[in-house]
């Protein structure tokens, strides 16, 4: 446990370095944010078809804007793509610890330094911005913020689980790009990330709640917005997250373990 | 000048053949990544049924070129967008040696086919509103929808270059820019003026974009018969003028970073 958190801290100091970074990410979010609050908000006006009203729609946006690089997958830890190309991962290998504990422990890491340094400046002004029914909203009540801070932390673990079944995916590959993209590109649509899954037709809803994308940043956002409010779902929620956080975790583990004992280590 | 650029080409694409499959795997991504922005415009039709009075075709001829003429620059103008690599590793004082153009050295150095991918979608989405919507195949809104997709490539050109000529200033890649370039694609999907009017106004006086965007297609889907906004997208190429001189005051200031 000590070995993890060792990892977790290293990751975590060394991310919350990068501030201008971090900015220039904000100033980003910010725009990205307007944009799409503009467009969702004209949608919006016209059609009676979803009963997501504006500012429901603009706190989900703004949440997501403000988490943005915990549900990034590019935003990962990139030493550990690096120990698979470069080899390096036989020094990873002779360590006596746990493989999956410290590729886990660094992904973590890192998706808390990089989160906290945008999110904190992102939501202070987000809230004080004077932009009415388009900014971001209170929560609906204390016991959904509470509920919001759980289902945020559950939906931050599985996004890493995910990376790992990727990571172990990515173990016996040279050209990592392609697959990565594809684990990247499922995971936004299906989360998401490009246009609320609030916004997808009814059928496909009902599909994507049978897989672990739908419990990913979505149902926390909406429970912040009051979106989801009805307590006997939230609760359904927080079991579902718990049982595909388990489900991928332990996939993620066979998976690297099974490639951990056939890999060839190619040099450096 | 042509000449050494082509040779610049068959050099870049013999060695992303060297990769076949890992090219024809990023192709395939990029396909897909496009497919799915297109998707999300399809699901939110099927929701809403129509945005300010634009209806489905109307955003598929706007989200068909932009991501068409996006993707063109891209591929092409890519040794722009990793400029702060160039001046970080000393490449750029490799260039400046040698008696010839920067500009075409400086695009020589990437040239990213597989963004290809990403015209493919933009390609096929507009083939499926020309086939389906016969009543856009008029020699002049032919006309004007390539010229929409001249003027849309010569933009995002531009952009990339100012963003490289920025570099040079900053000697950091500024991520802010990407609000122009991704950003600008993104917005660019539907019609300009659904957004705020400050939007339209943005992209009319500073940055070009309307006139290869939103004038012209009012002119394609028939709700304006001005003619200029036929020929509007040629305004694009008076931007080439800020960006260019940008480039040559940053070329002129440079001082060697890297080694």
């Amino acid at each position: 446990m000590s070995v993890y958190l060792g990892y977790l801290k290293i990751r975590f100091l060394d991310n919350i370095q990068y501030k201008m970074a971090a900015f220039a990410g904000v100033l980003t979010q910010f725009a990205w944010g307007g944009m799409y609050i503009m467009l969702f908000a004209t949608f919006l006006q016209n059609g009676t078809n979803s009963d997501m009203t504006i500012s429901q729609m603009s706190t989900y946006i703004w949440l997501q804007q403000a988490f943005f690089m915990m549900f990034n997958l590019w935003s990962i830890d990139k030493d550990v793509l690096e120990t698979i190309t470069s080899g390096n991962i036989a020094m990873e290998l002779i360590r006596p610890v746990n493989l999956y504990h410290i590729w886990h422990a660094r992904s973590f890491g890192t998706k808390i330094g990089t989160t906290i340094i945008r999110c904190i400046p992102m939501i202070l002004i987000c809230s004080i911005m004077p932009i009415g029914e388009y900014g971001l909203s209170m929560p609906a009540s204390c016991l959904h913020f509470i509920f919001f801070i759980i289902t945020l932390i559950l939906s931050m673990l599985l996004v890493i689980s995910y990376i790992m079944i990727m990571y172990g995916v990515l173990m016996s590959t040279f050209s990592s790009n392609g697959i990565r993209t594809a684990f990247q590109l499922i995971a936004e649509f299906f989360s998401g990330m490009v246009i609320p899954i609030a916004f997808m037709p009814d059928f496909l809803i009902k599909i994507i709640k049978f897989t672990p994308f739908y419990y990913m940043q979505n149902v926390s956002f909406n429970v912040y917005s009051g979106y989801i409010s009805d307590l006997e779902e939230i609760i359904k929620i927080v079991v579902l997250q718990i049982f595909w956080l388990m489900i991928l975790t332990l996939i993620g583990k066979k998976i690297i373990r099974k490639q951990e004992k056939k890999i060839v280590v190619q040099g450096g | 000048m042509i000449e050494l650029y082509l040779k610049y080409f068959k050099i870049q694409l013999a060695s992303m053949l060297e990769y076949r499959k890992s090219f024809i795997i990023s192709v395939i991504s990029q396909v897909f990544s496009s497919g799915f922005s297109f998707l999300s415009i399809v699901f939110l039709f099927d929701k809403f049924g129509s945005i300010h009075e634009y209806t489905f075709r109307d955003v598929l001829i706007c989200f068909a070129i932009s991501f068409f003429g996006f993707s063109i620059s891209e591929c092409f103008f890519r040794g722009f967008d990793h400029f702060a690599k160039i001046l970080a590793n000393g490449e750029f004082d490799r260039i400046l040696t040698r008696p010839r153009n920067l500009i075409i050295q400086v695009l020589g150095t990437k040239i990213e086919f597989q963004k290809i991918g990403k015209a493919i979608t933009g390609f096929i989405a507009l083939l499926m509103v020309l086939i389906f919507h016969r009543e856009l195949l008029y020699l002049d809104k032919m006309i004007t929808i390539f010229l929409m997709i001249i003027g849309t490539i010569v933009i995002y050109a531009n952009l990339f270059i100012l963003k490289a000529s920025i570099t040079f200033f900053t000697t950091q890649s500024l991520e802010i820019m990407n609000i122009f370039t991704d950003g600008g694609r993104d917005l660019a999907q539907y019609p300009l003026d659904i957004y705020k009017k400050w939007v339209l106004d943005f992209f009319t006086y500073i940055l070009p974009m309307a006139f290869v965007n939103y004038y012209p297609l009012l002119y394609v889907i028939g709700k304006s018969n001005n003619l200029l906004y036929m020929i509007s997208p040629f305004i694009s190429f008076l931007f080439i003028i800020p960006c260019f001189l940008i480039w040559k005051i940053g070329v002129k200031r440079y001082k060697s970073i890297g080694s």
